[in-house]
């Protein structure tokens, strides 16, 4: 069963093709990694199907119900609020509504889940470069999305970090959500069981 | 010297008249900042995350009305508040109110140019984050406004200082009355008009106490962003 459907879909800004027709499927509960080198379309691609772009041509769709999907978006530099470690994780839950009174066990029985219940009562400034992306991961499956979207899960991260965040995205994916990653990082995408999309100068290859 | 010790002298005696045109300064700046904070951050927050056909021209025309002249409102509200003016029968000329509605008119467009800026610059930063997260207008106004706090506080506090250092407005609508809507500057003026230098001196140097106390604030809260 297929969640995302595209066909001879394109993307181009003054002109120039940044996606040049491609036409392919996703499927449901698979992790999908979207491959290739910098200036391929990656990026652009994972915000088309996410919904933050619209495609200039093509057909894209969406075959699950989007008043009922959850989706969550991490991205590849994700910018924090000037808050604690927990003010951070509480401002997801309080845009998508949840009753206040539930944050805090939503909160630990997630980081608890990954063995990073310790970041709680850190303050943002002393987390390194590694623990926020672990805080990223933690604050896109807080709502337990039924698809993530994943970009660049791994930059400038050493192998022990890369192989942590690949557990945790493994584990994540066992609940069953689907999982569309871009990355060009050989040491997550051997770890990962996936699908893989090529792309090279905006079409598939 | 003998002028300074003796402008000290007036402000630890700190008699009724003295306490009440400090007292009556603080309170028309004050409300006048509080109500214009209020209504500023509102629209600001509006204008950081809308798009709206001549959003452009409102930002230019808050900007340029940063530098307006505070006589010019003081004397606008007057031919619009005097007796034969089109709000005459409210009776306001010479209160308290109007000279607060003066302050709110002169500090308005600064808080409001302030505001936006940093309002907007914040957005820009959480824009696609807050839309990942498919967060609603308000609460996106409400996330935006709590990361400005620390800049929209000095923002603020820099209204307030505008507010009570003002003096052409509030001598043209108020009147300088004594017991009614005497302030600190208007005093000032009066003091020095008569050749009262050590008083004017003293209420000089109580403006000058609580601007440094302003700017002690604006300092600490710096730092705290920092």
């Amino acid at each position: 069963m297929n969640i995302f459907s595209l066909n001879n879909l394109s993307y181009k800004v003054s002109n120039k093709f940044i996606i040049k027709n491609i036409t392919f499927d996703i499927k449901k509960n698979i992790i999908t990694i979207i491959k290739g080198p910098n200036g391929a379309g990656k990026t652009t691609l994972l915000k088309i199907l996410f919904g933050m772009l619209k495609p200039t041509s093509g057909s894209l769709q969406r075959l699950f119900d989007s008043e009922k999907y959850e989706l969550s978006y991490i991205f590849q530099n994700s910018v924090f609020l000037n808050r604690s470690v927990e003010e951070n994780l509480n401002h997801v839950l309080f845009c998508k509504n949840i009753n206040k009174n539930k944050w805090k066990s939503i909160i630990l029985s997630v980081l608890k889940e990954f063995n990073l219940d310790y970041m709680l009562s850190l303050n943002l400034k002393s987390l390194s470069g590694g623990e926020l992306q672990l805080l990223a991961l933690v604050r896109g499956i807080l709502i337990h999305p039924d698809i993530l979207f994943y970009d660049e899960p791994t930059n400038n991260l050493d192998r022990d970090n890369v192989e942590t965040i690949a557990k945790m995205i493994y584990k994540f994916h066992l609940d069953g959500s689907s999982i569309i990653i871009v990355s060009h990082d050989d040491v997550l995408t051997n770890i990962l069981k996936h699908d893989e999309i090529v792309m090279k100068e905006g079409a598939l290859s | 010297m003998e002028l300074i010790l003796q402008s000290l002298d007036n402000i630890l005696d700190l008699n009724n008249s003295f306490k009440e045109v400090v007292l009556l300064s603080l309170y028309v700046s004050v409300l006048a900042t509080i109500i214009s904070s209020i209504i500023s951050i509102y629209l600001s927050s509006y204008m950081a995350i809308e798009n709206f056909s001549g959003k452009n021209t409102i930002t230019l025309i808050f900007n340029s009305l940063m530098s307006l002249p505070p006589v010019v409102v003081g004397l606008i509200l007057y031919i619009i508040f005097s007796s034969s003016g089109v709000l005459g029968f409210t009776d306001l000329l010479y209160s308290p109110q109007i000279m607060i509605i003066a302050q709110f008119i002169i500090i308005t467009p600064i808080i409001i140019s302030l505001s936006l800026k940093s309002l907007n610059d914040r957005y820009n930063l959480l824009d696609d984050y807050l839309f990942s997260l498919n967060a609603s207008k308000n609460k996106i106004r409400r996330t935006i406004i709590y990361e400005s706090r620390y800049d929209l506080l000095i923002i603020v506090i820099t209204g307030l200082s505008r507010a009570l250092s003002e003096v052409g407005a509030v001598i043209i609508v108020g009147g300088n009355i004594d017991n009614l809507t005497r302030v600190m500057t208007t005093s000032i003026v009066l003091e020095t008009s008569r050749g009262e230098l050590s008083l004017a001196l003293s209420l000089g140097i109580s403006l000058i106490f609580i601007a440094v106390i302003m700017n002690l604030l604006i300092i600490f809260i710096k730092n705290k962003l920092l």
